[in-house]
């Protein structure tokens, strides 16, 4: 097996957006002996403009409150109860759609094994997609941090060119792009010095 | 005879009316959406956490299955004020 370790240091909380040899997490087509070398999602920073939105929702119908006059009360007597079920479903949804966001941004992952690059995608309510290309079939690793965000945060997108016919690979906004380009370079070098079908 | 005053009454209670039925159909609608994409998002939810195994994705499973009960319950709040 092989113990090669990530040189970062990396959060253990599952909610992070970069782990090294995370615990406890497994994907639908891991093989036997295939290990995830790193889990990466979009930076925690391409979250605060929705935290922002949801945060301005949230406050919305206190403002509304605080505005002269009764916002329902056109609706004469029933107004009240109007009111109190609009806002009611106002919280609600507005809690819907942040657990929905947040769940999008949680499992849309980059995988990288001891074996290939995996990338699941999950965009909307309907929508699925996985990919992966085998490390033999990876021929050219690209790191790249365009902007003040960026370089700041330190966070941006790794570029996984595959063999002729496939299609790149592109990590978005992840962190750290300069290791996890390392790593993937690393991981590849040793998937050349084993003999073809094997799993270390 | 009635009197002009009694007719603007009358005008009026039927303006109210049909205003707030509007206003309680326009929400009702609403929450009827919002109670299908409840629905879906469990559905998604057991497809993400099928697809990468995490300590998490039981948890954001239970909480969509509590914005499930939580959206029918406005439901129900929504069709009594018909």
């Amino acid at each position: 097996m092989n113990q090669e370790s990530v040189d970062v240091k990396s959060s253990k909380g599952n909610a992070s957006a970069f782990l090294d040899r995370p615990e406890k997490v497994r994907f639908e087509t891991q093989e036997k002996g295939e290990e995830i070398i790193l889990l990466l999602r979009a930076h925690v920073i391409t979250l605060i403009p929705w935290i922002l939105f949801f945060a301005f929702l949230l406050v919305l119908p206190i403002i509304a409150k605080a505005m002269p006059g009764n916002l329902f009360g056109f609706l004469g007597e029933k107004g009240g109860s109007v009111g109190g079920a609009a806002i009611l479903f106002w919280y609600l949804a507005t809690l819907g759609f942040a657990l929905w966001k947040f769940s999008l941004w949680y499992f849309n992952i980059y995988l990288v094994t001891n074996e290939r690059v995996v990338d699941f995608d999950f965009i909307g309510l309907t929508y699925k997609s996985v990919s992966d290309a085998q490390l033999s079939k990876i021929q050219d690793v690209t790191s790249r941090m365009v902007g003040v965000f960026h370089v700041f945060f330190n966070y941006g997108h790794v570029f996984v060119q595959t063999a002729a016919a496939m299609r790149e690979f592109e990590f978005h906004d992840v962190p750290k792009p300069d290791i996890v380009a390392r790593t993937i370079s690393e991981q590849v070098r040793l998937e050349e010095g084993e003999a073809p079908g094997e799993i270390k | 005879m009635p009197t002009q005053s009694s007719g603007v009454d009358f005008v009026d209670k039927i303006f109210n009316f049909s205003i707030s039925s509007g206003v309680v159909i326009f929400l009702l609608l609403f929450v009827v959406f919002y109670v299908i994409f409840s629905i879906i998002l469990i559905r998604q939810l057991v497809i993400m956490a099928k697809s990468i195994t995490t300590s998490l994705g039981g948890i954001l499973k239970f909480l969509s299955i509590i914005n499930l009960f939580a959206s029918l319950l406005v439901l129900l709040i929504a069709l009594s004020l018909i």
